[in-house]
């Protein structure tokens, strides 16, 4: 067992052997309650997070913490309870044991077998961990004061900083047992510009990387695109309304398409009768060229966890492959009720039960320029969607942000103008795919799309 | 608990400013979906988080060790974490205002009365609800029904005399439906959450928030998406509650103020109609059980009502001790820390347009072509005041006569635009926020609402 060190820079208070040493403790409880299966996931973390507020720094903040959840069953019925006392395993473990007796059975009763993890190094980079709190908070009010000084009309509401040291492990009763660490560097900014009594819409970027090296490069460059969206929506007037082309840059991708698809493609909604796409695999979803994949273990330059939530392994997973619907996300529970294996994406942290999710995804660049894509005759750049998709009927509709309307060769900002159409008809008339993507913490990496035929709606 | 709090500050010594706070929060949640139970746990997170005002800088630490040498080792990272900074701080803050701090014990309304309820209990109200649901309506599909409730208890000591404990609940229930028709699909959801006991929960029986959702969903596979543009409409309570929570509240902030928010430097302006009045409160105005109810902010403030719009005119901003310090006003007790290791930010509570003399039937009378809004879907506002909500239920109005429902609705404008052009109050009065999260880089337990409204503003909708 290591120990937090203020002053020897930031280190989780467990390390993997303790940790794993917790769950199985833990295990044995809920078995001596009554489980006849039980699981432990657990997380130790620590954190040092300069704070900024008001264009100026705000606080340094340092946290350490154990966290866990155990997950039981008892005659078929599911249990689950948490907390963040290491001293409390054996009360929580009868916790979760309690609320298992109170509840009714569940169908797809059971925990996942253990199968083999490839030992993964920690992805831990010691400079980064040695980052004595000063060292950072001179690095924070540093990119604060380059960030302002891009332009004299930017505004930090606010902003942050970090270095965070995370070790994670899980042991369950059918044979599971791994553990991994990762120290993480993370940054943003939020803000607007302001123009004598002209205030811009909000802006907001950041970033995370695994070195130090990469940390304030990665961050200037995250604050660069702030800066840029939120000078971009000064001096916004009226839109225009029509039906046309749209383009979703890469930090509106998520917003507008492919979150929303996403909800379509977890066991559980499957399950639930929340997908559209359910027993829809190997149909044209998509145009031709839209390719979407679980990148499972991390992006080149990123590496996650090498197991999910549930210490199932992790894997790289074609979704949609040239428009073509291949895969839906699976974690134990999901796969037990559909017959299928687990797909090794159970998500979530140490205070929530495991469910369906992404660790990482990727979208297919194409082959065209950025600049031509946002070429159009009429049509609108969506910088960012604040809105709603109902994700089973695919209907969306919301307000477009920092948006610029594009009209016979010009572009300006526009304000008040809202976008209205259908997921699935979208997905159908992506017609462009920039050549290049944009990697957004380590987990998310889009090209900026063109997608025909949008209803435009001016205030 | 704060026995424990005096005697580590009393171990740390005198050094500037020190706040602790021990905050034991228990979140339970039971999910039920299509007739089976898909998640139940319970969630504890305790522990204390320290806060330090040294040489002119904040700085912070948390630790979940309860124990006295626990925190006065916190109290000694936090301030070695302000010292480490102190010298890069531009504005440093000298003091913070003396304020009566508040001392004793408070307990909130309904603690005995949920905590008292069985596990089972709770279980089998969720799984009524959603069974309710289903059975409403051949046409409805696939149902829903949580249970979630928060018990938290706080101590909260300082070293210029804030001395308190508190403890609340806050029960939250929500069910949702899926109605299909040859492949056609609506999901609608209704939820209620409240501080307080099963009496405030069930201000509305459950069988009735099951009900309503159902037969929204139902009644929304025949409804067409609206034409859209710029048109008069009647914003139900829950409307209301977004409008002055998303668009307005957050412009209020001291701190987003400071950083040049729209309201900055309109103290003293009409910036609505003078039929608006709007308030942020600590208590439950007008109707019990508001979800953002509190006594006590997490600075030691007592949390009362603060005006903000006063007939119109802007009269005041939310505060925490430092920006009422920066400002020279009194602190408004809106300084708020979702959990221990967290710190405190400016944060509403309970925040709402104060009722008029209207009735909702009179405002719909008095439409000639126009919408009534009820419902929201999601919400989000922007640093220009500009707004965007989503609508569950838009019902068509024309010649004063209420008509049918459209779906797919989404409401925008700038909120102080929306509020200037206010020509109607009713006098019903409803909290209607309660259940989810407001979030500010952390979560909040907020409550917003009031009467009717008729104004002017921008509804999405689709182009030919």
């Amino acid at each position: 067992m290591t120990t937090t060190g203020f002053g020897g820079g930031v280190r989780a208070r467990l390390d993997r052997a303790a940790l794993l040493a917790l769950c199985e403790r833990g295990v044995q409880a809920a078995r001596d309650a009554g489980a006849q299966e039980a699981e432990v996931y657990a997380e130790s973390s620590a954190e040092v997070e300069v704070s900024l507020q008001k264009n100026d720094l705000d606080q340094v903040r340092v946290a350490d913490e154990v966290q866990f959840g155990v997950r039981v069953f008892v005659d078929g019925r599911l249990g689950f309870a948490t907390a963040n006392d290491p001293g409390a395993v054996v009360t929580t473990a009868r916790d979760a044991v309690a609320v298992a007796q109170a509840s009714p059975p569940d169908p797809d009763a059971g925990l996942p077998p253990a199968v083999p993890v490839m030992d993964q190094p920690d992805a831990v980079d010691e400079a980064l961990l040695q980052l004595e709190p000063g060292a950072l908070a001179r690095m924070a009010v540093d990119l604060l004061a380059w960030t302002r000084g891009r332009d004299p009309r930017i505004t930090i509401d606010t902003g942050a900083v970090a270095v965070a040291h995370t070790v994670r492990a899980v042991a369950s009763s059918t044979g599971v047992r791994a553990a991994w660490g990762s120290a993480a560097g993370s940054g943003h900014m939020f803000g607007m510009a302001v123009d004598g009594d002209t205030v811009g819409s909000f802006a907001y970027d950041g970033d995370a990387v695994r070195q130090l090296a990469q940390l304030r490069p990665k961050l200037e460059a995250a604050f660069g695109r702030f800066v840029a969206g939120a000078t971009g929506a000064l001096g916004a007037t009226a839109g225009e309304s029509f039906r046309g082309p749209i383009v979703l840059p890469p930090e509106a991708v998520e917003s507008v398409l492919v979150g929303p698809l996403m909800r379509n493609l977890g066991g559980d909604a499957v399950r639930q009768g929340r997908s559209a796409l359910a027993g829809r695999i190997g149909e044209r979803i998509a145009a031709p060229g839209f390719t979407l994949v679980e990148g499972g273990a991390g992006i080149a330059g990123y590496p996650l966890c090498p197991f999910d939530r549930e210490g199932q392994p992790r894997a790289t997973l074609p979704l949609v492959e040239d428009g073509v619907l291949k895969a839906f996300l699976y974690d134990g529970r999901e796969a037990r009720a559909a017959g299928v294996r687990s797909t090794g994406h159970a998500q979530g942290g140490a205070t929530a039960l495991p469910s369906v999710g992404p660790a990482a995804l990727v979208l297919a660049t194409g082959d065209v320029p950025r600049a031509t894509l946002e070429r159009m005759e009429r049509g609108v750049i969506v910088t960012r969607f604040s809105g709603s998709t109902d994700p089973v009927s695919g209907d969306f509709s919301g307000v477009v942000k920092g948006g610029f309307l594009v009209k016979d060769g010009e572009r300006r900002p526009i304000h008040e103008t809202t976008i209205a159409g259908n997921l699935w008809t979208c997905l159908k008339n992506v017609s462009a795919r920039a050549d290049t993507a944009h990697l957004h913490y380590g987990s998310r990496a889009w090209p900026a799309l063109r997608v025909e035929d949008v209803s435009i709606t001016a205030g | 608990m704060r026995a424990m709090l005096k005697d580590a500050l009393r171990r740390a010594g005198g050094d500037g400013f020190v706040e602790l706070r021990w905050h034991d929060k228990t979140f339970r949640s039971i999910s039920v979906e299509k007739g089976r139970l898909e998640r139940s746990g319970v969630r504890r997170r305790r522990g204390v988080g320290v806060r330090v005002l040294v040489d002119g800088t904040w700085g912070f630490a948390s630790t979940g060790d309860a124990s006295v040498s626990a925190v006065t080792q916190a109290i000694g990272r936090a301030r070695a974490a302000a010292r480490a900074s102190a010298g890069l701080r531009r504005e440093r803050i000298e003091s913070l205002p003396p304020v009566a701090l508040a001392t004793g014990d408070f307990v909130g309304e309904g603690v005995d009365a949920v905590l008292g309820m069985s596990l089972e209990e709770r279980v089998a109200l969720a799984v009524a609800v959603e069974a309710r649901a289903r059975a409403a309506s051949a046409r409805v599909n696939s149902a829903s029904g949580t249970y979630n409730e928060i018990f938290e208890e706080k101590s909260i000591v300082t070293s210029d005399g804030a001395d308190v404990s508190f403890k609340l609940v806050r029960p939250e229930l929500y069910v949702a439906a899926v109605a299909e028709r040859d492949g056609q699909l609506s999901r609608v959801s209704e939820s209620v959450g409240v501080t307080g006991g099963w009496d405030c929960l069930f201000r509305d029986a459950p069988e009735a928030l099951a009900d309503k959702a159902a037969r929204t969903a139902v009644d929304l596979l025949d409804a067409k998406a609206p034409e859209g543009g710029r048109t008069t409409v009647i914003m139900a309570p829950s409307i209301v509650g977004l409008l002055v929570h998303e668009a307005i509240g957050h412009t209020v902030e001291a701190d987003f103020v400071q950083s040049g928010s729209v309201a900055r430097g309109k103290l003293g302006h009409q910036v609505a109609s003078d039929l608006v009045t709007l308030c942020d409160s600590g208590r439950s105005e007008f109707a019990g059980g508001a979800g953002g109810t509190l006594p006590v902010d997490d600075e030691g403030v007592l949390a009362g009502r603060t005006v903000v719009i006063q007939d119109g005119r802007l009269v005041s901003y939310l505060h925490n001790r430092e920006t009422a310090s920066a400002m020279g006003v009194a602190p408004t007790g809106n300084a708020r820390a979702w959990e221990y290791a967290d710190q405190p930010l400016i944060r509403m509570r309970n925040t709402y347009i104060e009722p008029g003399d209207a009735s909702l039937e009179e405002l719909i009378a008095g439409t000639d072509d126009g919408y009534l809004l009820d419902g929201p879907r999601n919400g989000q506002a922007d640093a220009t005041a500009e707004f965007m909500f989503g609508v569950t239920a838009a019902r068509r109005i024309r010649g004063g006569k209420l008509g049918e429902l459209v779906k797919g609705v989404t409401v925008t404008g700038n909120a102080f635009e929306v509020l200037r052009s206010v020509d109607g109050v009713s006098q019903e009065f409803r909290w209607d926020l309660g259940s989810g999260h407001c979030g500010k880089g952390q979560p909040a337990k907020v409550d917003a609402g009031g009467p009717y409204i008729r104004c002017r503003a921008i509804l999405g909708g689709e182009q030919s």
